[in-house]
């Protein structure tokens, strides 16, 4: 019987030594099919885009989706932005319908913007003229790690799309428009009706 | 267990429900450390062979929602720990005991030799090897056979949890007492 149990220990500690001393070289990273993306590759200068805008994020990997909106303004060269984001879908415990901000500076045709939101994650990146790209990371509590970002925007919509860098993690789309003011909208529907 | 005859109910009598379910317990926390420390090497390469095995990312994929989104945020280790768990359960045909038996100071009974053990290793850690292999070969309808065989074998271990031989036990021919 003790035979047995200092092979035991010998198993285990080679067992252990060789798993330390493999994630100590390190691999490669894998790659996943990129997710199903949509929408247009539109490039132009930094369009206005104060307002509000209204969309919805899709998990095109997993099937999982949700509302977003914002509110954006622009003050200078200084944008500001706040908004919801609903990850009730993804049915995590104290998670549900988050808010985050963003802050932005605008110098000549690039915006460098971050963004956060509590419980939820970080992320930052640049537009130059109508593209964008960066990146951010899903921390506690859900800890779905680090992601990238890229997408455009016009004056009317804001196309981006995400993916997280972990083989088997999610991607997918983000698309927001504009919202149309009620006012503005009773009158287009007024003549519309007219013709 | 009119096997506990002669000399051997001198050196061992039988093992707990109890301490069957804490060596369990234990085995799993072990491979799970194991799991950790592999994230980087093969856990990432188990995560990308998951891609195929549950067709990650297909329009026909069932492995789809809020569970599987969770799951695939931290796939280097959840893809990993069936090989992990493997190699824990590897330690018993090889050595005769897992680390979780040996701190709740079980063994599988001397009588037992390695065919006996390797035997009980295949029942027993039939839903880790095979998920291993299934994920390896990124074949799906292997997964879900795999699944299966481990919820059979998870059932068939609910009599050890009452002291009773548990499924893998009687298949092998083997049972585990306690040492003294």
């Amino acid at each position: 019987m003790r035979t047995s149990i200092q092979s035991l220990r010998l198993y285990m500690a080679i067992l252990f030594t060789v798993a330390a001393l493999l994630s100590l070289a390190g691999a490669q990273p894998a790659e996943r099919p990129a997710p199903r993306t949509t929408g247009s590759t539109a490039s132009m200068i930094v369009p206005d885009l104060s307002g509000s805008w209204t969309g919805t994020w899709h998990d095109t990997v997993y099937d999982v989706q949700g509302d977003v909106m914002m509110e954006v303004a622009i003050d200078g060269t200084n944008w500001s932005a706040n908004g919801t984001i609903d990850l009730s879908d993804i049915f995590w415990p104290g998670i549900g319908v988050m808010t985050g901000t963003a802050t932005g500076t605008l110098s000549g045709n690039t915006l460098t913007f971050s963004f956060t939101a509590a419980d939820v994650g970080t992320g930052n990146g640049t537009l130059v003229d109508g593209s964008g790209s960066g990146d951010g990371s899903v921390t506690a509590p859900m800890n779905f790690g680090a992601y990238t970002f890229t997408g455009t925007v016009t004056g009317t919509e804001i196309n981006g799309t995400f993916d997280f860098t972990s083989p088997t993690g999610g991607g997918g789309d983000v698309i927001l428009t504009r919202a149309v003011a009620n006012e503005e909208a009773s009158w287009s529907a007024f003549k519309a009706a007219w013709r | 267990m009119e096997r506990f005859q002669g000399s051997l109910a001198l050196e061992a009598s039988p093992a707990t429900g109890s301490r069957r379910i804490m060596a369990g317990i234990i085995d799993c926390v072990v491979a799970l450390m194991l799991g950790l420390m592999l994230t980087g090497t093969a856990g990432r390469w188990f995560a990308s062979q998951a891609v195929s095995a549950l067709r990650i990312g297909q329009p026909d994929s069932l492995w789809t929602g809020a569970g599987p989104m969770a799951l695939g945020a931290v796939g280097d280790l959840v893809y990993g720990l069936p090989f992990a768990l493997t190699l824990i359960l590897l330690a018993e045909p090889l050595t005769g005991s897992t680390p979780g038996k040996g701190l709740m100071r079980l063994a599988i009974a001397p009588s037992a030799g390695f065919g006996r053990r390797a035997l009980r290793f295949l029942f027993r850690g039939v839903g880790a090897w095979s998920l291993t292999l299934a994920i390896a070969s990124g074949s799906w309808p292997l997964t879900v056979a795999s699944c299966v065989a481990s919820v059979l074998s998870i059932l068939g271990m609910v009599p050890a949890a009452f002291g009773r031989l548990a499924l893998h036990d009687r298949l092998s021919n083997t049972f585990v007492v306690r040492r003294f």
